[in-house]
């Protein structure tokens, strides 16, 4: 068995050098921004697990890659099943294209603009939130995010631009 | 500021955790572990691998090649003598109709559960599932689309009521609406679970079909081309199990070998981000991470240049080529490039035979 302190501190390396990548991969593929957390979690635990278990571990990357794939597969496995939602009726208003993107005055971004639009958003269903992290956070196209999701991709447009528009009247953006 | 930049901000504030902490909290969860008791020969699969036993199954079985399946369980593995029979499930069999009431009167024969237990299953047997479901299969043979994964078992010829299935769900979790009538029934060798097929499917293409409680597979038979939309824009077009042929090219050293992509079925969209090779890692506790059941060994040594070799993925994950192309390039490792290679096992209920399989 390795010695304690010299597995934390490589652990600790290498949790720093790859941690927002691992995330990344367990928020992309979680349904839930809890599931995703657990995901990470588990995924550490099992690393480290095998630091102490005094595994020579050649690409630490490329294993945690493959530990939090693994995980998200069975933890999606033991979730309730998404069904692909129904082909709903639209109108051609909710499809149009969102306004482009705007610009935020420097001088009215401030800690409680942020809490305001993070409450905002955490009102809504997690559907809505997650569209947002992957498509602001994690620069995923729509198309992908439609796919990941398995809502169509009309409905993703709907529910990020209707947010957006709504969000907008928070920080004055004029709407196009 | 951009609006793009201020959200990036608000996810990053809001909705991530604190990365720098949980690192501690890691760390302390680990401490706090019970010691798991010894296993006996291999590491003891730990009880949330459930499903991952089954895609054990698969990587194993896909690794070292369909053809020499029967190498599992062979002295030369080290594994504890398990002949390659006990490890993959037996033919289907089929029996006269007698046993069930409920199938007496239908045509053909009537499918029974095989007594031989399927190890790798979790404990979950479809056999006895699709049994419960009454869904009374004819015996009616047909040559399995892809006979190193799935066995053809025959063709519901009738169903249960959607409220019995719903019933049957809620216990079981398996929707016997999966299984429409016509619908071909084929059973996976390597992970246990059965798949109804048919082409008369809802607009989407879908279905799936569950296990009793961890299992999930979710099978996407629309390309894009039906639905009118590209995949970019959002066309559907998944499969129940994607698997990249590689050849081995080099045995780098007893975890990694390298391995040649075979690109002559590729799609053009998708070529340019495939690398020619790749390296795959054989870490310790099997194949591409996945942890084998017990008494079963792979490694490296099981291969040599010039082999082909299965590597399966699972599509309804995101795929790293995503995520490549989030970070503006595509990483040349296996996980980046294996999920669009289409040089895979494809499901698809378009073509005759109903399934696509990609040979190259």
């Amino acid at each position: 068995m390795a010695d304690g302190n010299k597995i934390r501190e490589e652990f600790e390396k290498i949790y720093t050098e790859t941690c927002r990548r691992i995330y990344r991969i367990a928020a992309a593929g979680s349904r839930t921004f809890a599931d995703a957390e657990d995901v990470f979690q588990e995924t550490y635990l099992e690393f480290l697990d095998r630091l102490r278990e005094g595994a020579e571990i050649q690409n630490p990357e490329n294993y945690l890659i493959t530990i939090v794939r693994r995980r998200l597969w069975a933890h999606n496995k033991v979730s309730e099943p998404q069904m692909i939602a129904p082909m709903l009726e639209f109108s051609e208003e909710i499809l149009q294209e969102p306004p482009d993107e705007m610009d935020i005055e420097e001088t009215i971004i401030s800690d409680s603009l942020y809490d305001e639009v993070i409450a905002r958003l955490r009102a809504k269903n997690e559907t809505v939130q997650r569209i947002f992290y992957l498509y602001y956070r994690l620069d995923m196209q729509l198309s992908d995010i439609a796919e990941l999701l398995d809502i169509p991709l009309y409905s993703v447009k709907n529910k990020l631009y209707r947010t957006l528009k709504e969000l907008r009247k928070l920080y004055g953006g004029a709407e196009k | 500021m951009k609006e793009k930049e201020f959200f990036k901000e608000v996810m990053k504030r809001g909705f991530e955790p604190d990365l720098e902490s949980l690192s501690d909290k890691i760390l302390a969860r680990s401490d706090n572990k019970k010691p798991e008791p010894p296993a006996v020969g291999r590491k003891a699969i730990p009880g949330f691998i459930a499903g991952a036993a089954a895609a054990a199954v698969v990587a194993a079985g896909l690794l070292i090649g369909f053809r020499s399946f029967g190498k599992f369980g062979t002295d030369s593995s080290g594994s504890t003598g398990r002949s390659a029979e006990d490890i993959a499930p037996s033919a289907v069999t089929t029996t006269s109709p007698e046993s069930s009431d409920s199938a007496a009167d239908l045509p053909g024969e009537r499918f029974v559960p095989s007594e031989k237990p399927y190890i790798y299953l979790n404990g979950y047997h479809s056999y006895e599932y699709l049994d419960k479901l009454h869904i009374p299969l004819t015996g009616e043979n047909d040559a399995p689309p892809i006979p190193e994964l799935f066995e053809f078992v025959g063709v519901v010829t009738e169903n249960v009521s959607r409220e019995e299935s719903y019933r049957s769900a809620s216990k079981h979790r398996l929707q016997s609406n999966d299984f429409p009538v016509g619908a071909s029934v084929f059973y996976n060798k390597y992970n246990g679970m059965f798949i109804g097929w048919t082409q008369q499917l809802s607009s989407y293409g879908w279905m799936y079909i569950t296990d009793n409680e961890t299992d999930f597979v979710r099978m996407y038979g629309k390309e894009a081309t039906d639905t009118g939309r590209s995949v970019e824009s959002g066309g559907y077009r998944r499969c129940l199990y994607e698997a990249v042929r590689l050849t081995v090219s080099e045995i780098v050293s007893e975890e990694e070998f390298t391995a040649v992509i075979d690109r002559t079925t590729l799609l053009d969209t998708y070529d340019q981000n495939i690398p020619e090779t790749v390296t795959v890692s054989m870490i310790p506790a099997g194949l591409n991470g996945i942890e084998l059941p017990e008494g079963v060994t792979v490694s490296v040594k099981d291969l040599s240049p010039g082999q082909q070799v299965w590597l399966p993925i699972h599509s309804s994950l995101p795929n790293a080529v995503n995520m490549g192309e989030t970070e503006g390039s595509i990483s040349d490792h296996i996980y980046a490039s294996m999920v669009d290679t289409r040089d895979y096992i494809s499901v698809s209920y378009e073509d005759d035979p109903l399934f696509r399989y990609y040979r190259t």
